[in-house]
Parts: structure tokens; C-alpha cells; sequence
């Protein structure tokens, strides 16, 4: 069998007669970006959205900005078992499961603490950890077997493998390898000899498949299929358990079918390979002198993200990231002893002649490429006169003219003749400076060639003589551009934008000037590009500009249009108009938008994960040819595309978490004390102690495709502000006065693809001790008297005393506003029913003879004294709940649910209503009477509103925040637009249903004061409501 | 401009908008007692007293819904606030002929003032004493229908 896989594709040995594309290019992350340690054992993409990096010297969460990294404290159990993280698993309930060298661990998001998890009594040696379809986690260890456990059900054990059910011996050998399920809900377990598969009805059984080198990793395939890679290859096991062995010796550590369908294959110094439909990649392995290679060869885990980025985990080289996009940009780069690439990757100039080849110029030679981007040619200071080339031109006459940094040269390409322009000092029809920085042929047939040092040459080609033009700018000046779009007029890039007109030898000069603000903004012009309506597009040193000839005015775009950067090399307009150009950092595509009126352009910004070549480019060096590509030269090689087939879009919707929240609170002691609340990304709600002085809170939208340019936008309700625009910011700093906020947060991919929905955390600030009346009081008067009685020695603190007695007014007038707002409507709730029964008290004194009328009074008295007093009655209970009365309890919830139903009896009869309990309700920690009360008030209100008939269903379901208790009915619904004004005091959203408006206001401060929170869902009207609350621990006050 | 003074021998019409319904009927008896008029139309709410003075929906029965000398309007009232309707008919150039007086429980300067900003003819509050109810209704009905002269 050997030596029949042995005959199969020699993968290592063809690959060298394969087409060679372009190295896939990465982007790295490391110890020096914050990464614990470069070597990286496993990766994990959780369900919230954050990637995990399990490395040899700890566990970390990364959310695209900042890596947070948990270790081992020896002695603290509520730490990591070791700091060498093994293998990273999340359950279905959302639990991170942490296998290290020392045992499983379990981690606590909400405390961002881990507990050590025994399985029958033992420390495991993790070596693989895996979530089945069914739920279970499987664990893999080095030497103590399998073992299964189910998460949902008190980590119960469900299956107990012992080591001698995989052939033995080969636990010696690092034990289990890899695991993997198949569509038939199949287990498959790889040790290092064999290949075993566990069935639910049959248990655990040898597939009898004989392997030649141990295993070392597993996984399924697209189709029915498992990949089983080992330490001298890898082979593809099919379903009826037919083999092919595909590659050969490669150690094979780790594996990944990427959504988009190909097979990732991580080796051990031998790099990457990609096996897509068969078809095998060439080795993608580390080189040391590209910065864009992979940053190590030895591959240990392997991820695919929900934006399609692929994530290499090495040994050593820290993390690496690349896009796979095929339709992206391609890029050409020198690679050492390959003489079919580029003899150098600083490129100054590229041009395509008219019989196909492309024409590179790089700081070392000219090189000639054929259809295939292979370089069949380098010319350098053996034929030409210099072998930095910064200009190619070949003229209508078909003579092919390369600028050097040694004189202008005439190549003649059939025979390799060269005919040298250079500077000589004692003939003036020479070349004026021996550097050519660019050629520009105008309709005559005469080459205007800018120089470095020597301005702007006219080169007639018949006399063979130069002569300086444009010397109004002195002799020694730089053009680094020249276009001749216009006939009669020249336009040059140099220090500041040149117009020129030979014929009458008129030069016009546009430069910066401070005070006009709408002049040139730069004096360092890289080039300049005419667009169709008679502008220019002109890249400088400051920005993008636009040139309108017809009203002399410049547009500038800059960093803050969304462009990658303010330095901009080279302008290409393409065939649809937009603007394309090569800066510092990458490349962008400016596109005309009609939607925002504000921005005339948008920008959309490339860089190395689509392709790019690198980040820094060159001047001169752009070319868009015949069929539409564009050509952009820089410091790490030439990156080519094609406008139209370029299609990258990335669509993932990035998650939005809070990622920290400080809390700053003043001390007695100079400064202010800092803390983090833990578990901020799993809180939707947080209560903040009166001491706080100010906040500050960090989130990040979780898509890591180019995490510097995703964006952010906040609004803080409770401050009545609209949403603002924080661009790339992701950090805010609040001071708050008492009061609940609401803090939404939206973010956008670097795309702009926005999650509308975003996060939202409500913070509440407890009134601080000076807020309280007597406070105020003291500290009024305490303030006057050393008004009084003040001087110079304590001007200072008074004017302190000053600044915090405005704050205090401020914060007293938003407190007496909300008072007045509660004396407004008590009186009038109060007076109104006093108002009937003294009419009414008035009007039996006149119908005291009437029996009709009397019997009607009298119920009119009743019925007002019955509303003064349920008014009265609810205000009292709200007074009173301010604080917990009673201490919390283990209670039933349905014992609460039936004394509340028990409660509203009367009215569930009057309104021949159903009150159905559709859940087991669980047993909770709560003060019982305040539940009581809470589920009293819900349940009348659903009864009331829902009017006769009505069915009210009390429920409770499972979500991330813990248990979700519902009470829905059937009633007319609650228009969203009223769903957060329901719970405010004497809110009443129907006047003609009895009412204090009180209740659930009421209902409110229960749930807040149990830590939870209350919203109602509802679709709209006739549609029912749900009221939803949820719990936590009651508050120690 | 027409005359538009009742007719002798016509009833006077107060339109009557107060959601509490023994409110109501304190001003009604008050008003009855007074003799100071025998039509009084009664809406629950702000919507209902536009849909009255324009006679549309269910009162587009012209006579159902007779032209009022006087409009005594609650300020809270549902679906539409009392001063909200306050301004609408007094935005609109007929309407605003209409004496309207604000009848209330509330006290508060800011009613007081937002009313008469919006050209409200008079405010008065609820006395909560029933005597002093009733001789305030009787001295609005003899002020307004009797002595003011109306456009």
C-alpha cells in the first residue's frame, strides 16, 4: 500500500514546474502587537464574535485592537490550569472550554474568571477538545483516553474511553490527534496509529484503517469525506473508507475546510498548502526577506473568520492573516535565485509597448515581462547607461526611450543598440540634468522630458538637441509629471502645480497660499491626471486635489474623506470615472456618489489583504493599459488589476461589544481611582456607586479585516443627544450626574457595512451623598459663609467652592425640575376626585329627596375616595421600594406567579379572563412580596388592557442574559414608539382605562432593584404585548 | 361678517370637553340648576371637540352637532391635549369666534400662561368646594352668554 501512495503526485518535487502566481500575502500579528507569545497553539472564533488565541504562554481574547491575555497566578484556582493553552472549544450554550498541558478549564465570561474542571475525579492532559452536534465536548488526551461530557447537564460524563481502545501503543506517541463528525452524526477519532469512529447506537470501533506514519490531525471534509493528515503526509478518506494519499512528506499538524470550500493544510516547516477541487497549491511557506509572507513555516492552527480571513496560528512567527481573493489584485515582487521575478521590488516605472510586453523599471534594471508576468528579460547597466530606470516611453515612431538616473536611452529592442542623452556642461542643446524623472510625447512628435535637478527639457528627436524650457522657476527644479492632454498646453507635477504654454512660453505656477482657501493646498505635487471634463486630478504631498480650470479653484480630500492617506504618489482615471490612485499606505478608489452631498467622492482603500503589494509606493511609477489594468509601482513590488474585476465586498454585519468600562471614582487622596468592570461585554446594565466622578468606555466592532478603518457612532440617551459620528474613535469619556443612561453604540465594517443594531448599555448612577437634601443645605450654607468671611489666602479654594456650588444649582434645578413635574401631577390626580366628592357631597344636599339621583351621588363619592386612595396606596408602595425590604430567598417562581394570579382574582372574573403558566418557572433568589407585587401589576395590566376574553400567558425562556420571564396577552398592543415610555410614572398611554400610571413604573423599580431589566415586546397594535423582565442577584445594599 | 348672537328664544349651546365623567356632570347640573342653558353637548376627548366644531364623523349630523356659544374645555384630556385643541381652534379664522374657557383643576402658572398665550378667553380653576362650583358655573353662564357680546 506504501508504495502505491508513494507513486501518487510527488507533490514537493512537481511544484517547481507549476505557473508561479503570486505568494499569497499576509499580515501579521505578534508579541510586539500585544500577542503573549508567538507560538500559537489553536484559534477560536466564539459565538460573540471575538477571536481566541490559545498560545504556549497564555490564553488570549482579541477583538480586532487589543489582545486581553489570562495566565496562570499559581495558587488562585480561579485562573488557567497552565499558561500553555492546548486546544480552545466553545459549547453550544456559548461556554469557552480551555484545554491546557495541566487540565480543563472553564471559563466565566460574566467574571472573566475560569474554574478547573475534573472529570471523574482527574486533571486531563488535554490534547484535542471538540463539540459534537449533539452538544457533547469531547476530550482528547495525551494518555488517559477519551471522554465525553455534556455541558448542559453538570458537565455529567457521558462516555469514558480508556487509552487501550486506541490500539495502545501509540499513546506513547502524544495520544489523541484529532477529532471530527461526519453528516451522519458519526464521531471520528485520529491516534496517533489509527483511525477510529464512535456511533451513538454501536459505541467506539476501529475503522481497521492501516496508516503508515502516526496521525497528527483530522477533518471533514465538503463532502462526505475526512482528511487525515500525519507526520510524513496527508489522505483523504472517503465514506466507504477508500483512501488516496495526497501529499507526501509533509508533516501535517493542522487542517481547515474553509467555508468557500478549499482545504487549508497547515505542515510543519514546509508552510501552507491550498487544495481547492483537487488542485494543489503551490508550498506558501515563510521568507524571510518579504514581510508579506507567512511568519513562520511551521503551522499549528488554522481559522476561517465570518468575513472569510484566513488566520494561520505558528510556531514562532506569531499570528498571520490573509484574505483569499482571487478576483482581487495581483502583485509581482523580486524573489531571490528566481530569475523569472522582478530583478528588484523597488519599482519606478512600468509601461506596456504596443507589441504586448510589460516594461518594469526597479533601481535595478529594466525588466521585460511576457503575457504571463514572467520576466524573460533584465536590462541593466550592461546595455544602459544606468541601472535605475525612472521613465519608459515609446514614441508614435515606435523608438522605445527609457529615462535612467544616468541620461535619457534609446533602446532599440531587436538589437539591443543604445543611444545615450546625457548632460555636458560645455554643450547647451544637452540634457539639462542627468536624472529623467518622466517623458511626455506631445502631438508634434517633440518628447518633453522632466528631469530632477534640471526642470523641463524640449528633446527634438530629428536634431537630436534639447533646449531648457519653462526657466522662469531657474534652472535646478524637479518635474515629476508632465501631461499634455490639451493640445498647446503642458501641465506638470513639481513643487507646485505648473501650467505652461510652449508655444508663447507662458508659465503659470500654482502654490500654496494661506489665504486662499480654495488654492492648491500643497507645494509637493506627485502627479497630475486630466479627467474628461477638462480638470486635472492632481496627487500631492497634502492630500488628493481636484483642479476646475474654469473657476481656478482646488477641491482637497484628505485623510478625512476616508483616504488611506494624505500622501498621494499617482492618479489613474479609469473607463467608468472613477479615480484610482497609489499613496503610502496602499491603494484607493475614489467613486462619485450622489448620496452624500457633502462628499463628493467616497473612498474605498486596498490594501495588502486584497492583494496590494505592500503599503509604500512611487511617483511615476503608473500605467493603465490598453485593456483597462492599472499598473502601481512601489517600494515592495508592482500591483496589477483590473477595475471591472475587481469585486471585493466584504458583507459580514461586524458584532458590536463593549469591551471595557472604567469607572473613575474620587477619593479622599489626590487623583481619582480607577477600576475595570469584569464581564462588561456580557452586560447589557450596570449600576455605578454614588462616588463615580467619571466614566470611560471602550467597544470595538468585531470584523478583522482592516479593524483601523471599521466606525463607530454613539448616542447617550438620558442626554437627550442625537447620534454622533466617532469615525474610527472607539473609546468615550463621560461625566454623569445621577441618572439612568442609555448608551448605544453602532459600528460599520471597514466596508461601511453598518450593524444597525448594535450594543446598548444602560448605566445607572445613584444619586451621590451631596444630591441628598440635607447636603445641599449644608453645603449651601457652608459655601456663603466663606463667601463671607473669605480671603486672598483662600481665594483659591473658594473659587473651588464656587465651581462645585454651580455644579450643586445645576444638579438642585434638574432635581427641582423633576419634582415640580411630580407635584404638577399628584395634584392634579389628587384634586381631581376631591373635586367630585365635594360636588357630589354639594348635590345631596339638593337631591336629598331624590332616590335616583342620591343612589347616583353617593356611588360618584365612592368611586372618587376609591381612586384617591388607590392613588395614594401606589405612590406610598413606590416611596417604600427605594429599598429592599425583605432579604432575598430561594422561592419558586410559580408559588410567586400563583399568589399574584390569586390577587387580581376579582378582575380576571369580571373580564372572563385566562391566565395560563405555559413554562416550568425555575426556583429564583428574590425578595418574594416585591415579585409578588411585580407579577401582580403585570398580570392586572395585561387583564385590563386586553379587555373581555382576555388570555394572558406567563412564561420564561432561555437567553444569553440568563432566564427570560414573560407575560404576554392578547390585548391591542403597544405601538413601538411608547415601548420605553411605558414604564415612566403616571404614563398612561389610554385615558379611558382606570389607572394611577403608576404600576408599572413601579413594576420597574422591582426589577432594576433585582438587578434585571424590563422591556416590553410588542409588534404593534392589535398585535398583544410581552412584557419580558429578567433577574439577578438581589443587591447587597 | 354675519351676525352670529343666538337668536331669542334659541337655546344657547356650550360645548362641554371634560374626559371625567362625574366632572361632567357636576358642570351639567350646575348649569341646569342656573337655568343657564338646556343644551349642553358633552366630549370625552380633544379629538372629539374638533370632530364636533367641523361636524365630521359622528357629528356630522348637523343638528346633532349645533354651532356652540361657548366652548368650556379640560386641559388634560385624551388623545388630544386640551391646549393642543385650544390652538387649532384658535388658528382657525371661524372657530376662534367662539369664546373658549379653560376649565380645569390645574393651577399651575405654566397652564395659565400657555393658555392665554393661545388666546384662551378665560381660565378658571375647579374650585373644590361644590357651592363655589356651582355659583362659578352660574356666573360663567350669566357672564359669557349673557352679558359678553360675541362676535
Amino acid at each position: 500500500m506504501h508504495r502505491v501512495l508513494s507513486s501518487l503526485l510527488q507533490f514537493f518535487l512537481v511544484a517547481g514546474t507549476f505557473a508561479e502566481p503570486a505568494p499569497l500575502a499576509f499580515r501579521h500579528l505578534t508579541t510586539q502587537d500585544g500577542l503573549p507569545s508567538d507560538s500559537v497553539n489553536d484559534l477560536l472564533l466564539d459565538s460573540r464574535g471575538f477571536v481566541w488565541v490559545g498560545t504556549e504562554y497564555g490564553l488570549s481574547r482579541y477583538d480586532g485592537y487589543t489582545f486581553k491575555t489570562f495566565r496562570n497566578v499559581s495558587g488562585d484556582s480561579t485562573t488557567l490550569p497552565s499558561h500553555q493553552v492546548r486546544r480552545l472549544a466553545e459549547d453550544r450554550s456559548g461556554r469557552l472550554w480551555v484545554g491546557t498541558q495541566s487540565g480543563l478549564a472553564l471559563y466565566h465570561r460574566s467574571s472573566e474568571t475560569f474554574s478547573r474542571v475534573l472529570v471523574d475525579g482527574r486533571n486531563l492532559q488535554i490534547t484535542h477538545l471538540f463539540v459534537d452536534s449533539r452538544g457533547l465536548l469531547w476530550c482528547g488526551t495525551k494518555s488517559e483516553g477519551l471522554v465525553a461530557i455534556d455541558p448542559a447537564y453538570k458537565f455529567e460524563t457521558v462516555a469514558v474511553f480508556e487509552a487501550s481502545a486506541f490500539r495502545g501503543e501509540g499513546f506513547d506517541r502524544g495520544g489523541i490527534r484529532g477529532l471530527a463528525e461526519t453528516d451522519d452524526g458519526r464521531v471520528w477519532i485520529a491516534s496517533a496509529f489509527g483511525l477510529s469512529v464512535w456511533d451513538p447506537e454501536q459505541g467506539l470501533s476501529d475503522t481497521g484503517l492501516v496508516f503508515p506514519d502516526p496521525l497528527l490531525s483530522l477533518e471533514k471534509g465538503s463532502t462526505d469525506e475526512l482528511w487525515v493528515g500525519s507526520e510524513r503526509g496527508l489522505t483523504r478518506v472517503r465514506d466507504d473508507l477508500s483512501t488516496t494519499r495526497e501529499l507526501e512528506r509533509v508533516a501535517v499538524t493542522t487542517l481547515l475546510q474553509s467555508p468557500s470550500g478549499e482545504l487549508w493544510v497547515g505542515t510543519r516547516s514546509r508552510g501552507l498548502v491550498v487544495i481547492d477541487e483537487s488542485i494543489k497549491s503551490a508550498p506558501i511557506v515563510h521568507a524571510p526577506d518579504d514581510p508579506t509572507s507567512l511568519g513562520s513555516g511551521s503551522v499549528h492552527a488554522l481559522l476561517s473568520d465570518d468575513a472569510g480571513m484566513i488566520w494561520v496560528g505558528t510556531y514562532d512567527g506569531g499570528l498571520s492573516q490573509h484574505l483569499p481573493d482571487r478576483r482581487g489584485m495581483s502583485n509581482l515582487k523580486h524573489q531571490p535565485g528566481n530569475p523569472k521575478t522582478l530583478s528588484s521590488s523597488s519599482v519606478f516605472a512600468v509601461s506596456r509597448d504596443r507589441a504586448g510586453d510589460l516594461w518594469v523599471g526597479t533601481d535595478a534594471g529594466l525588466n521585460r515581462l511576457n503575457k504571463h508576468y514572467h520576466v524573460e528579460r533584465v536590462y541593466t547597466d550592461d546595455i544602459l547607461s544606468h541601472r535605475v530606470i525612472r521613465a519608459i516611453h515609446e514614441d508614435r515612431l515606435g523608438r522605445f526611450w527609457v529615462g535612467t538616473d544616468g541620461g535619457l536611452n534609446l533602446l532599440d529592442r531587436s538589437t539591443d543598440q543604445v543611444t545615450v542623452y546625457r548632460h555636458d556642461p560645455s554643450d547647451p542643446t544637452s540634457l539639462s540634468d542627468d536624472v529623467i524623472r518622466s517623458i511626455e510625447e506631445d502631438e508634434t512628435g517633440i518628447l518633453w522630458v522632466g528631469t530632477n535637478n534640471g526642470g523641463l527639457n524640449r528633446f527634438d528627436p530629428a536634431s537630436e538637441t534639447f533646449s531648457a524650457h519653462a526657466n522662469e522657476e531657474g534652472s535646478s527644479w524637479v518635474v515629476r509629471a508632465i501631461s499634455n492632454e490639451q493640445p498647446d498646453i503642458l501641465w506638470f507635477a513639481s513643487g507646485g502645480l505648473f501650467r505652461y504654454e510652449p508655444n508663447t512660453d507662458q508659465l503659470t505656477t500654482y502654490r500654496k497660499d494661506a489665504a486662499n482657501k480654495i488654492g492648491i493646498q500643497s507645494n509637493s505635487v506627485y502627479d497630475v491626471t486630466p479627467d474628461t471634463a477638462g480638470g486635472l486630478w492632481i496627487g500631492t504631498y497634502e492630500g488628493l486635489h481636484h483642479f476646475d480650470p474654469a473657476s481656478e479653484a482646488f477641491t482637497v480630500y484628505t485623510l478625512q474623506d476616508g483616504l488611506p492617506s494624505d500622501i498621494i504618489y499617482t492618479v489613474i482615471l479609469d473607463r467608468a470615472g472613477d479615480v484610482w490612485m497609489s499613496t503610502n499606505s496602499g491603494i484607493s478608489r475614489g467613486r462619485r456618489t450622489d448620496s452624500k452631498p457633502e462628499h463628493v467622492y467616497e473612498f474605498r482603500n486596498f490594501d495588502v489583504t486584497h492583494g496590494v503589494s505592500g503599503t509604500d509606493f512611487n511617483s511615476g511609477a503608473d500605467f493603465v493599459d490598453e485593456d483597462g489594468t492599472i499598473y502601481f509601482g512601489g517600494m515592495s513590488g508592482l500591483t496589477y488589476f483590473h477595475p471591472d474585476s475587481l469585486i471585493y465586498e466584504n458583507t459580514h454585519v461586524p458584532p458590536v461589544v463593549i469591551t471595557s468600562l472604567n469607572v473613575f471614582t474620587s477619593g479622599e487622596q489626590a487623583g481619582s481611582l480607577s477600576n475595570s468592570v469584569p464581564g462588561i461585554s456580557e452586560r447589557d446594565h450596570v449600576a455605578l456607586p454614588s462616588d463615580v466622578t467619571h466614566i470611560s468606555v471602550s467597544f470595538a466592532a468585531l470584523d478583522y479585516v482592516n479593524p483601523a478603518r471599521n466606525t463607530y457612532a454613539y448616542r447617550l440617551e438620558g442626554l437627550n443627544r442625537g447620534w454622533q459620528q466617532l469615525d474610527h474613535q472607539r473609546q468615550l469619556n463621560f461625566s454623569l450626574s445621577p441618572g439612568e443612561y442609555h448608551l448605544h453604540i453602532l459600528a460599520a465594517n471597514s466596508d461601511g457595512v453598518w450593524n444597525d443594531v448594535g450594543r446598548t448599555l444602560t448605566l445607572e448612577l445613584a444619586p451621590p451623598f451631596w444630591g441628598q437634601p440635607w447636603f445641599i443645605m449644608v453645603a449651601t450654607i457652608f459655601g456663603t459663609g466663606v463667601l463671607l468671611g473669605g480671603h486672598r489666602t483662600r481665594l483659591r479654594r473658594i473659587r473651588e467652592r464656587n465651581a462645585e456650588l454651580d455644579d450643586l444649582v445645576t444638579k438642585l434645578g434638574d432635581r427641582n425640575a423633576e419634582l415640580e413635574r411630580f407635584t404638577y401631577t399628584v395634584s392634579h390626580d389628587l384634586k381631581s376626585p376631591l373635586v367630585t366628592i365635594k360636588g357630589f357631597v354639594g348635590l345631596i344636599e339638593q337631591d336629598v329627596h331624590d332616590r335616583v339621583r342620591l343612589g347616583d351621588d353617593v356611588a360618584r363619592i365612592r368611586e372618587a375616595a376609591d381612586q384617591m386612595l388607590a392613588l395614594l396606596d401606589d405612590l406610598l408602595e413606590l416611596s417604600r421600594i427605594g429599598r429592599v425590604v425583605s432579604a432575598p430567598s430561594e422561592v419558586a417562581m410559580e408559588e410567586i406567579v400563583i399568589e399574584a394570579i390569586g390577587r387580581v382574582r376579582g378582575r380576571i372574573e369580571e373580564n372572563d379572563a385566562t391566565v395560563l403558566i405555559a413554562d416550568e418557572l425555575p426556583v429564583v433568589n428574590v425578595d418574594r412580596k416585591r415579585l409578588v407585587e411585580a407579577y401582580q401589576n403585570l398580570i392586572d395590566n395585561a387583564v385590563k388592557f386586553s379587555g373581555d376574553g382576555a388570555r394572558v400567558i406567563i412564561g420564561v425562556r432561555a437567553s444569553d442574559k440568563g432566564h427570560v420571564f414573560t407575560v404576554r396577552d392578547n390585548g391591542p398592543g403597544i405601538p413601538p414608539r411608547f415601548h420605553g415610555k411605558v414604564f415612566d410614572l403616571f404614563e398612561r398611554l389610554d385615558k379611558d382605562v382606570e389607572g394611577t400610571g403608576i404600576g408599572l413604573a413601579l413594576v420597574h423599580r422591582i426589577i432594576t432593584l433585582h438587578g434585571g431589566s424590563i422591556w416590553v415586546e410588542s409588534e404593534g397594535e392589535g398585535e398583544g404585548s410581552t412584557f419580558c423582565f429578567t433577574l439577578e442577584e438581589v443587591k447587597q445594599t | 361678517m354675519t351676525d352670529q348672537t343666538t337668536p331669542i328664544g334659541e337655546p344657547s349651546v356650550i360645548l362641554l370637553a371634560e374626559d371625567n365623567p362625574s366632572h361632567a356632570e357636576l358642570v351639567k347640573r350646575s348649569l341646569e340648576d342656573h337655568q343657564i342653558s338646556n343644551r349642553i353637548q358633552h366630549v370625552l376627548d380633544g379629538e372629539q371637540v374638533l370632530d364636533y366644531l367641523y361636524q365630521r364623523g359622528r357629528f356630522s349630523d348637523q343638528d346633532a352637532a349645533p354651532r356652540p356659544q361657548l366652548i368650556l374645555l379640560d386641559l388634560r384630556l385624551p388623545r388630544m391635549d386640551g391646549l393642543e385643541v385650544l390652538e387649532k381652534i384658535k388658528d382657525d379664522e371661524d372657530l376662534r369666534l367662539i369664546p373658549v374657557i379653560i376649565l380645569t383643576t390645574s393651577e399651575a402658572e405654566r397652564d395659565v400662561a400657555r393658555a392665554y398665550q393661545l388666546h384662551a378667553n378665560s381660565y378658571v380653576a375647579k374650585p373644590i368646594d361644590f357651592d363655589k362650583f356651582s355659583s362659578l358655573m352660574e356666573e360663567i353662564g350669566i357672564y359669557w352668554l349673557g352679558w359678553n357680546h360675541s362676535a
